[in-house]
């Protein structure tokens, strides 16, 4: 029990931030991660030995995830969290004052941007970039083949360029 | 530098992780007998002190049945899953007093939940405990607390399908019990039960425990609301 409740802890964060971006609340994805840790003990017995744990893991939360995220809810953006959360608004510290605002224009475009894409799209951005998954890891997580994921991966950016280029 | 290295680079304002791995040991720990006998090193004292008593009484089959459907232990109440949840008459929550009168006389420090502020009514003693005393909040919410000195362990029954869950309140274990079938048993001397149901019908409960004092929250609100509200109450001494 000891040695999971370690495991839990090292794969708490990845675990949680993945099931945010898929449920969409705080409180439904720590529903969600609780639930997964609690379905992945029970299911040990039959993970195989030397195969990577966190793909396996976080098609387990990815699942719980899935089933809490309800469509009336709307997921507070990123940039509705920056300016809410005091924390982000110190983040941004350039060797200037000039270059600072001038990074935090650009972070707060690429969020927005983010923001507005179709969920599809979003959740392929999140997942590689905010999160920094594997192409395994996002495949396990969204329940489909590899090549799947880099196709949607691509889409994704591509439309976020096309967001870009038209806020600018 | 590309759109990709930008995406990885950005920062952005994550909520906070929970410690979940804290609540897993907890929920599997508690977890059903039938289910984690052979993988459950150590239980939590409440629950570890209940299972001492059961094997003390030489696992006697009725008692065997009781532990093999507990839950765990919170707000006081011992929670097991039963097939039928017994019918009983509404909880009694005790006379209507003022929020003074009512620290005056349980003696202790009643508090309350600072996403709330100050309750709308205030109810002392009832079936609870002559020491239980009940914050009301409008007609969906009704806050008990009760100092464990002088609180009976009340078994909490619960229908087969009622949804749980194991949740952190502010670093203390605590359990949710959403809407659905259940009673409060209260044991008498020899075989005599007394049954009572839910103060607020519809209701989900949180009970947890905290300083001494075992607290049971009955909500008409989600869980999310009523862990909120939970984690409001004050920690410090």
């Amino acid at each position: 029990m000891r040695a999971y409740e370690d495991l839990v802890r090292l794969h708490q964060q990845l675990a949680f931030r993945t099931a945010f971006v898929l449920a969409g609340s705080a409180a439904d994805a720590e529903e969600a991660v609780q639930d997964a840790f609690v379905k992945a003990w029970r299911a040990l017995e039959r993970f195989r030995p030397g195969a990577p744990f966190r793909p396996w893991l976080l098609a387990i939360v990815a699942n719980e995830a899935r089933t809490r995220r309800r469509a009336a809810t709307r997921r507070r953006g990123w940039t509705e969290r920056a300016a809410w959360d005091a924390h982000a608004a110190g983040d941004d510290v350039g060797p200037s004052a000039e270059v600072a605002v001038l990074d935090r224009e650009r972070r707060a475009l690429l969020l927005d941007a983010v923001e507005r894409l179709p969920e599809r799209d979003r959740t392929a951005i999140e997942l590689r970039y905010l999160l920094d998954l594997s192409e395994d890891e996002m495949a396990a997580a969204l329940g489909c083949r590899r090549g799947t994921v880099k196709s949607r991966l691509s889409r994704a950016l591509a439309r976020l360029r096309a967001q870009i280029g038209e806020a600018l | 530098m590309s759109l990709e290295h930008e995406l990885s680079a950005l920062s952005v304002p994550w909520p906070a992780t929970p410690d979940v791995a804290a609540t897993i040991a907890d929920r599997l720990g508690a977890a059903p007998a039938a289910r984690s006998r052979n993988r459950r090193p150590w239980l939590r004292p409440a629950l570890a002190s209940l299972v001492a008593l059961a094997i003390a009484a030489a696992a006697v089959p009725p008692v065997r049945a009781a532990i093999e459907r507990l839950i765990g232990v919170a707000g006081g109440e011992r929670i097991e899953r039963v097939e039928h949840v017994p019918q009983g008459t509404r909880l009694d929550l005790g006379a209507a007093v003022t929020l003074a009168q009512a620290r005056r006389r349980a003696g202790f420090a009643v508090a309350t939940p600072a996403r709330l502020g100050a309750p709308d009514g205030v109810r002392l003693g009832g079936d609870l405990n002559g020491r239980a005393v009940s914050l009301l909040y409008g007609r969906d919410t009704v806050l008990t607390e009760i100092p464990h000195a002088s609180a009976m362990l009340a078994a909490k029954q619960i229908g087969p399908q009622v949804r749980l869950r194991f949740v952190d309140v502010s670093g203390v274990p605590g359990i949710w019990i959403a809407r659905g079938p259940r009673a409060l048993v209260f044991s008498g001397t020899g075989s005599t039960r007394t049954v009572r149901r839910s103060a607020l019908p519809g209701a989900g409960v949180l009970l947890w425990d905290r300083d001494g004092i075992a607290f049971r929250l009955e909500t008409r609100r989600p869980f999310a609301d009523a862990l909120a509200i939970a984690r409001s109450m004050p920690t410090g001494p």
